[in-house]
């Protein structure tokens, strides 16, 4: 999980979320309040923020938002669980290493 | 087993325990429903950063203690936004805190049975093997 300040990214020109899209599992309001909201926002091209979710088989559900009533996301941060990768290389170290 | 093989697998274990740490969002509801909580105790709760009621997010490493109706952020000047040690918040000024989770300890117990557990299973198998071959 990491917080992302709304303005902060609408500030950088590569932002995910003036581009392809920032996939969040939640954000803030304006009232500091969070509401849990999975899927990918971005910022369509009248300058509202825009909240695609998946909400079925190739269905997909857009929620907007004016841009003052998100302050800052919560961005899901691309992880791995530990386990496979010790458990794939413990092995290869008990078996491969003479 | 040589000892560089058990030296290399204790480094893997190290290497991959050190990043399993993650962010915790905290509630300050929540927070103050608990009265046996870090915030209100004497070294006060970790954190990383924090939302105030206005939904901005603030960027602070450091510490925050809860005395009286305000919020003392402590932290090197360096590493938050405000650029100074100590910061003090009204309560009702910060909505929900970012603190790093603790789970990370389980995590790390959880690697090391899993490696113990895969170093026993080798072990059986190549002892298996050497029974095999006649050694």
């Amino acid at each position: 999980m990491r917080p992302v300040s709304i303005d902060a990214e609408l500030a950088r020109r590569d932002a995910p979320i003036l581009h392809r899209g920032q996939p969040i599992s939640g954000y803030f309001d304006g009232h500091g309040r969070y509401h849990p909201a999975r899927g990918t926002i971005r910022r369509g091209k009248d300058g509202a923020l825009e909240l695609r979710r998946q909400v079925g088989f190739m269905r997909t559900e857009t929620t907007r938002f004016p841009l003052d009533s998100v302050r800052t996301v919560i961005t899901d941060r691309k992880r791995t669980s530990p386990y496979p990768t010790l458990a794939l290389m413990s092995l290869g170290l008990v078996f491969l290493i003479p | 087993m040589s000892h560089a093989r058990m030296l290399t697998m204790c480094a893997l274990a190290v290497l991959l325990v050190s990043g399993c740490s993650r962010i915790a969002m905290v509630p300050l509801h929540d927070v103050f429903a608990n009265t046996g909580h870090a915030l209100q105790g004497a070294e006060g709760q970790q954190i990383t950063g924090f939302i105030t009621s206005d939904g901005e997010y603030h960027r602070f490493r450091g510490r925050v203690k809860l005395e009286g109706d305000s919020l003392v952020f402590r932290g090197r000047s360096s590493e938050n936004e405000f650029r100074e040690p100590t910061h003090r918040l009204g309560v009702d000024d910060v909505t929900t805190l970012f603190s790093k989770d603790f789970d990370s300890g389980r995590t790390m117990l959880g690697s090391f049975g899993v490696l113990g557990v895969l170093a026993l299973l080798g072990g059986l198998a190549l002892l298996v093997a050497g029974l095999g071959t006649g050694l």
